[in-house]
C-alpha cells in the first residue's frame, strides 16, 4: 500500500479525497504542478490554507512516507457546492513557478559557456532558486540575446543548443543536466506495466528548416552612374533611405518621389524610386512643366541605405530521403547576430527524426525522477530499448490506487506537439515581436514603490560643572579697576603661564565635572 | 526600500554645517521647569544663549554634537533646569529650539561654571 501526506502551509491535510501530482522536464513548455480535493461539509475548510502557502507532498510503500516527490506553492483554492456537496479543490505549482513568472531583461551574452548563462540568469532574475546542480556543458555559444522572454523559455533555449534538459526538484535547486544521462536502473516491461500507449507521428519534426534574423540596414554608395541614353538609371541594390546628386545641380540634393505612387505625375519630385526593380528614374514633360534629367556627359551620385539580412537554411538530405521534406521556418528579429541563427539552425535540424511518445501506467511504487532514464522491453508492440528518458511523471492518489498500487503514469522518450504548444509557440513569438525594439542600453525609468525612513532622536545630553579651586590668583593689567570685586576670570579667556616662580596654585578652576545626565545612545544598540 | 546610512549621514551633517544660516549654532540654558515635549518651541525660563563651542563635532558617523560652554559670571546666580539648541540669534527668546532638555535644578553661586554637551542621532530604517 502507498502511504501519501499531504502538508499545506506546514499544516497536515488528512481528508483529502483525491491527490494529483505531475511532474514534467522544464523543455516541453510545463512546470510540475498538484492538485487536491477535499470534502468540505459544513464549511470544515472554509477558513483554511492560503493562497501563497508552501505545499509539501511525501510518499513511500508500506511505511509513513518520508521520501518528498513534490514541493510547490498554492496558487488557487476553488470552492464548489452543490446540494449537499461541497468541495474545496486546491491548485499550485512547483518552484518552475519562479522560472515562468520572471523575465531576462535585455541582455547579451558573448563568448559564454551555457552553464555560466544559465548560473547568471538564475542569480539576476529569480527568487528562491538555487543552482547547485547546473552542470558545466560541453557548448560554447558565440552571441546570444534575451529581451524580456521568460527565464523559463530563455533556459529552454539554452537547453535546445546544448543538448541538455532542467528542472526544479524538491530542494527548489535548478537541475540543468545533460540529456539521458541518469539511468534509474529500473526496466519496464510486461511485469510492471498495467497500461501501454506507444505512437509515433511524422508532426512536429522538420528537416528543411529556414531562420529570418533581423534585417540591418547599412550605407552604401553606388559607382557614379554617367548621365545620358535616357531618364531610367539601375542600381546594384534595392534602395532605402535614397539620396540623390546630380551634376546639373551640384551641392543641391535632389527631391525624390515613389515610382506609381499615383494615377499621373505631380510637380515637386526630381526623380522617382522604384524599390523592387532598383531604379531611379528622372522625370520630364509638359505635365509637370519641367525636365529634370541630368544633360549627357554628366554624371549622377546615388546614396543609399541597402538590406542585409541574416538568413540562415539547412537541411538533413538523409530524413528528407526517409521521411520526405518537412520545411520549418522560424522569424525571430531578435537575432541579431549571424553565429545565433547558426546555432538555432543546427539545434533544429538535429530533431529531424519523427517523434515518439509512450505512456504507460505502471503497476507498483517506483522511486525515479523526470530526466532520468528507464529500459523497455515490450515484445509485443516491438519495443526494446535502453536508456529512454523519462519526460513526464503523474500521480493520481485516490483510495482504490493506493491500495492498488497503479499511481504512476509515465511518458517517455519525447514529447509530440499538442495544441498547447502550439499556443505557448504563437505567444513566444508574438513576445519575439513586441520586445525587438527592446535594448539593453535603453534608459530606463524605474519607478517603484517602497517606504524608506530616518529617524531623528536626541540622544545623550551631560551636563558639566567646574569649580573654583579656593587659592587662585588674578592677574590685573596696570590701572585696572575690576568691575566687581572679586573679579573672576572664565577659564580659557585672559589666562596665561605666570613668569618666573610664585608660590601657591595658580588653578583658578578645577577640571569639569559631570553633574547630570540623561538621553540613550540608540546606536549602541 | 531602505533609508540608507548614506541619507542618514547626509541628514546628520545638514543639522550642523552651514545651510542658508539654518543649522543649530547656539544653546541656551534656562531656570524654567516642565517636562520636555515635542511640542516645546522655546524654553520655559531663558536666561542665557551663547554660542558653540567650536563646531559641531560629527566623529561618530549618524551622530553630531554639540557643546556650549557658560562662565561662572554668566551662571552666577542661575539655577539651572533646561537648555536647547537653537538655529537663530544671540539673543534669549530668539527662534525656535529644535531641542529641549529638563532635569533638575542645579545651582551657580558664581564659583563654577557650566558646560552642556548634547548629541542628535539619525537612525536610518
Amino acid at each position: 500500500m502507498i502511504e501519501v501526506s499531504l502538508d499545506v502551509g506546514g499544516v497536515a491535510v488528512q481528508d483529502f479525497k483525491r491527490l494529483i501530482v505531475e511532474k514534467a522536464l522544464g523543455e516541453y513548455n510545463a512546470s510540475a504542478n498538484f492538485m487536491a480535493i477535499l470534502d468540505s461539509p459544513f464549511g470544515r475548510h472554509g477558513d483554511d490554507y492560503t493562497v501563497g502557502d508552501e505545499i509539501t507532498i511525501k510518499a513511500d510503500k508500506d511505511t509513513s512516507p518520508t521520501t518528498t516527490i513534490f514541493v510547490g506553492i498554492l496558487e488557487q483554492k476553488r470552492y464548489i457546492g452543490e446540494e449537499n456537496n461541497q468541495q474545496l479543490i486546491l491548485t499550485g505549482r512547483d518552484f518552475t513557478a519562479r522560472l515562468q513568472d520572471a523575465t531576462i531583461e535585455p541582455s547579451v551574452f558573448s563568448n559564454s559557456e551555457v552553464s555560466t548563462i544559465v548560473t547568471n540568469i538564475i542569480d539576476e532574475y529569480t527568487s528562491d532558486i538555487t543552482t547547485t546542480n547546473v552542470d558545466v556543458t560541453e557548448t560554447t555559444l558565440a552571441r546570444i540575446a534575451f529581451n524580456h522572454q521568460s527565464v523559463y523559455v530563455g533556459l529552454q533555449q539554452l537547453s535546445e543548443l546544448s543538448g541538455f534538459t532542467y528542472f526544479v526538484d524538491t530542494n527548489k535547486d535548478l537541475n540543468f543536466k545533460k540529456k539521458a544521462t541518469i539511468n534509474s536502473g529500473i526496466t519496464l516491461n510486461n511485469t510492471n506495466i498495467k497500461k501501454t500507449r506507444a505512437d509515433t507521428t511524422r508532426e512536429g519534426f522538420a528537416n528543411r528548416v529556414w531562420v529570418y534574423g533581423y534585417r540591418s540596414l547599412l550605407r552604401f554608395s553606388e559607382p557614379p552612374l554617367a548621365a545620358g541614353g535616357g531618364s531610367v538609371f539601375t542600381l546594384t541594390n534595392k534602395p532605402h533611405n535614397t539620396q540623390v546628386d546630380s551634376s546639373a545641380t551640384p551641392g543641391s540634393l535632389l527631391k525624390g518621389g515613389i515610382f506609381n505612387f499615383g494615377p499621373t505625375f505631380t510637380s515637386g519630385p526630381d526623380y522617382l524610386v522604384n524599390f523592387h526593380d532598383r531604379q531611379i528614374i528622372f522625370i520630364s514633360g509638359t505635365v509637370i512643366g519641367y525636365s529634370s534629367i541630368p544633360p549627357d556627359g554628366g554624371s549622377i551620385l546615388v546614396e543609399y541605405d541597402k538590406e542585409v539580412p541574416i538568413v540562415k537554411f539547412g537541411q538533413n538530405n538523409s530524413s528528407i530521403d526517409a521521411f520526405g521534406p518537412k520545411t520549418r521556418i522560424i522569424q525571430d528579429k531578435s537575432i541579431r547576430d549571424p553565429r545565433h541563427a547558426e546555432d538555432i539552425l543546427i539545434e533544429q535540424l538535429a530533431d529531424a527524426d519523427p517523434l515518439n511518445r509512450l505512456e504507460m501506467t505502471l503497476d507498483g511504487w517506483f522511486t525515479f525522477d523526470v530526466g532520468e532514464t528507464v529500459d523497455i522491453a515490450l515484445d509485443d508492440f516491438g519495443i526494446s530499448r535502453v536508456e529512454v528518458p523519462i519526460i513526464n511523471i503523474s500521480y493520481n492518489f485516490t483510495p482504490r490506487t493506493v491500495e492498488a498500487e497503479d499511481i504512476i503514469t509515465v511518458r517517455l522518450d519525447r514529447k509530440i506537439t499538442e495544441i498547447t504548444d502550439t499556443l505557448v509557440d504563437i505567444n513566444d513569438r508574438l513576445v519575439a515581436i513586441e520586445s525587438v525594439d527592446t535594448q539593453a542600453t535603453d534608459l530606463l525609468t524605474r519607478l517603484e514603490f517602497a517606504t524608506g525612513s530616518a529617524l531623528v532622536v536626541g540622544s545623550r545630553w551631560i551636563i558639566s560643572t567646574s569649580t573654583l579651586t579656593g587659592s587662585g590668583y588674578h592677574l590685573y593689567a596696570t590701572g585696572f579697576t575690576p568691575p566687581v570685586n572679586p573679579f573672576n576670570l572664565a577659564s580659557g579667556t585672559d589666562q596665561g603661564f605666570l613668569a618666573g616662580s610664585f608660590t601657591g596654585s595658580a588653578e583658578i578652576f578645577k577640571p569639569f565635572e559631570i553633574v547630570a545626565s540623561g538621553g540613550f545612545d540608540y546606536t549602541s544598540l | 526600500m531602505p533609508f540608507t546610512n548614506d541619507g542618514a549621514q547626509f541628514l546628520t551633517y545638514r543639522m550642523g554645517s552651514p545651510l542658508n544660516n539654518l543649522w543649530a549654532h547656539q544653546i541656551g540654558i534656562g531656570s524654567g521647569s516642565g517636562t520636555a515635549l515635542v511640542t516645546n518651541s522655546t524654553l520655559v525660563a531663558e536666561r542665557i544663549r551663547n554660542k558653540l563651542t567650536g563646531s559641531a563635532d560629527f566623529t561618530t558617523p549618524r551622530k553630531v554634537t554639540y557643546q556650549g560652554d557658560f562662565n561662572s559670571f554668566e551662571m552666577s546666580g542661575t539655577h539651572l533646569t533646561e537648555f536647547g539648541l537653537f538655529t537663530t540669534g544671540f539673543a534669549i527668546l530668539t527662534g525656535s529650539t529644535w531641542q529641549r532638555e529638563s532635569f533638575g535644578s542645579i545651582v551657580f553661586d558664581g564659583t563654577n561654571e557650566l558646560q552642556v554637551q548634547t548629541t542628535i542621532e539619525v537612525i536610518p530604517g
